[in-house]
């Protein structure tokens, strides 16, 4: 049985020139404690997909358009403002790669942490204050005392985003929904923040959806994976397998654009000309404009996300990618 | 040893950190702290580090976008000034910047970008200099139907490539890449390197990379020179450095990159967030992260070690015990 459970979700916004849509997702699942990485590029709709969860939209002109939401037995796409506001935080809680559009400049970091915890757990005084300098220990922010009175733009980046992922399981979340937290950092920064990730989702029991553009991370940290194309899943399954034996030929492309050590000199696989937007997808395939495998049917038909055996591809010729490969 | 296109020499670059109500200068932040590079002409360099290194600092003194305060640069044998460059040496070095769009004018269409630095420093005439810049567009992979588009019609990637054609433009010797595919997606970012591998080898021009992205400076680059904290710490050819690192923040940085490929293991060494130095510290950049730190480290500045076609400045190297 899944924690969150998502099906048909349809993200629209509404502009001057009508309504276009961002997010078409068939589906996608996180089950409980589990690790999914949700994979895309720029504009195929992975953050909005996140944001979908809890609709925290940025602009009211995006909001959800119709499909489901299933977690914990209700449908948090027909729950009502009130009722959400209930979810966000304590239930489903969130983490973004900026943390300063998180954190409130104009307060000191332990103070927005003590108001968290009486908002979310009924903590209060002192019990609140041990509280939030145990979450700042937690994150492994070193020297905890100082950091609970310092303010957002007195701390490194990588210290930043600790702070953040200590905002974010103050209300003890069973699903963290990470958005690229660690894409501005260092490297070397990176790589513990990962560890830290992996070492809460381990202790504290919580599932995350972890949204990337990169699959070196994702190889290494989440169970499952989604793989996202014009404001849609094209491909999942267990991470080794999908990264060692794509079904679905963007997949497989994406894989071969990574440069390497071994490619030094040689030129890349690139794959040829840009993403297209969910709006401008007109009939069939959202990916035969850049597909060597694309033929009539996928200039037809739109093949839907199917499979077994805990894959699915959403692909005509998915079988002929695997035997070339 | 072939003739240097580029030649740093000793160079250091130091800013000021103001504070209080007064704004009066504190104390210094070392940028740049005696780095020296060569470039033969026609290869690349890559220059990796992370943020505080001084990558971006050498660079901008590289291209001239800033005076220093000590050491030498020289290009084709020739000492760069410190201050304003003549129009003859601006010509020969150029600069693409991570942001493709800071560089185009959203008003102008693109052949404009491109069709500035011909007219700046008087290249062609007329007609033919429109041609010229159409050409070098189509050159990057822009056709003409394009060029005549403004910026915001344009992706990422095609951006970028006008960013590259306009940097061409006054033929330059010299081209700094300042983190040329950050701001790109993995599919669009191979569609550049692909065109700046194709670029170098029709052309023969001879690349600076600066870049935090370890796979992109292995792919491009031939040396590599990796900074942290304003020094060297490590040099040599990229395939020797990468394959075996020996400073202890090379290999560090090294294994903190996760592949995409699954069954090749993940095993970063945690080292403690970077650290930008102030004022005058003695002994290695390194030293408040490295796990192999003794007092030696923080009391004595460690000395070029040369092995394996490289250089190393780290003591446990000099003292045998990293090989």
């Amino acid at each position: 049985m899944a924690l969150l459970e998502m099906r048909d979700v349809r993200v629209v916004v509404d502009a001057p020139e009508g309504t276009r849509t961002l997010v078409r997702l068939s589906a996608l699942s996180v089950g409980e404690g589990e690790v999914v990485g949700l994979v895309g590029e720029t504009g195929s709709g992975k953050t909005m997909t996140g944001l979908a969860v809890t609709q925290v939209f940025p602009t009211p002109a995006v909001r959800l358009a119709g499909g489901e939401i299933r977690y914990g037995g209700q449908d948090l796409a027909r729950l009502d403002e009130a009722s959400l506001r209930r979810i966000r935080g304590r239930e489903i809680a969130m983490v973004f790669q900026d943390p300063a559009t998180s954190l409130n400049p104009l307060f000191p970091i332990g103070k927005v942490l003590v108001d968290l915890l009486a908002l979310h757990r009924g903590l209060r005084g002192a019990r609140a204050r041990q509280e939030a300098l145990a979450l700042l220990e937690r994150v492994e922010l070193p020297d905890a005392g100082r950091v609970f009175h310092r303010f957002p733009h007195e701390l490194s980046g990588g210290m930043r985003q600790r702070a953040m992922i200590a905002l974010a399981i103050a209300g003890r979340p069973r699903l963290l929904i990470a958005d690229e937290p660690t894409t501005a950092l260092d490297v070397t920064v990176q790589a513990e923040l990962l560890h830290l990730f992996d070492d809460l989702r381990r202790e504290e029991g919580m599932a995350v959806l972890f949204i990337t553009h990169n699959l070196g991370i994702v190889a290494h940290t989440s169970e499952r994976l989604a793989i996202m194309y014009a404001g849609d899943v094209v491909e999942t399954g267990p991470t080794a397998e999908v990264l060692q034996r794509p079904r679905h030929p963007y997949t497989r492309l994406l894989l071969e654009a990574v440069p390497r050590r071994s490619s030094a000199g040689q030129r890349l696989k690139a794959i040829a000309g840009t993403a297209i937007a969910r709006s401008d997808v007109l009939a069939g395939c959202p990916f035969q404009s850049r597909c060597p495998y694309a033929d009539d049917l996928c200039r037809e038909a739109e093949p839907s996300l199917e499979g077994s055996d805990g894959r699915t591809v959403a692909c005509h010729h998915w079988e002929e990618v695997t035997r070339r490969a | 040893m072939p003739d240097a296109l580029l030649e740093v020499r000793d160079l250091r670059k130091t800013y000021p950190v103001r504070g209080g109500v007064l704004q009066r200068v504190r104390s210094s932040i070392r940028a740049v702290d005696g780095v020296s590079l060569r470039i033969p002409k026609g290869a690349t360099l890559g220059v990796a580090g992370e943020s505080g290194s001084g990558k971006t600092s050498l660079a901008r003194c590289v291209v001239g976008l800033q005076a220093w305060d000590e050491g030498e640069i020289f290009l084709a044998g020739e000492s760069v000034p410190r201050g304003p460059w003549p129009l003859a040496m601006r010509r020969r070095v150029q600069m693409v910047f991570q942001d493709p769009g800071g560089s185009l004018d959203p008003r102008r269409p693109v052949v404009d970008a491109v069709h500035e630095p011909l007219e700046a420093f008087g290249i062609g005439e007329g007609r033919g200099r429109r041609e010229r810049a159409l050409d070098l567009l189509e050159e990057v992979g822009i056709p003409r139907e394009v060029a005549r588009r403004y910026p915001h019609a344009l992706s990422g990637g095609q951006r970028q490539r006008i960013a590259i054609a306009r940097a061409l433009a006054p033929g330059p010797d010299l081209v700094v890449l300042d983190e040329p595919t950050s701001a790109l997606d993995v599919s669009v970012q191979a569609q550049i390197l692909n065109l700046l591998t194709d670029l170098r080898r029709r052309l023969g021009t001879t690349y600076l990379l600066i870049s935090h992205d370890l796979e992109v400076v292995a792919h491009l680059a031939d040396e590599v020179v990796v900074l942290y904290g304003g020094r060297v710490m490590e040099a040599g050819p990229v395939r020797a450095v990468w394959d075996h690192p020996r400073h202890p923040y090379t290999a560090t940085l090294l294994e903190a990159v996760p592949d995409p490929d699954p069954s090749r293991p993940w095993t970063p060494r945690l080292a403690g967030g970077a650290e930008t130095r102030r004022t005058a510290p003695v002994g290695c950049p390194f030293a408040r992260r490295c796990p192999l730190v003794d007092e030696r480290c923080r009391s004595e500045d460690p000395r070029a070690v040369e092995i394996g076609g490289g250089v190393v400045f780290c003591h446990r190297v000099e003292e045998g015990a990293i090989v």
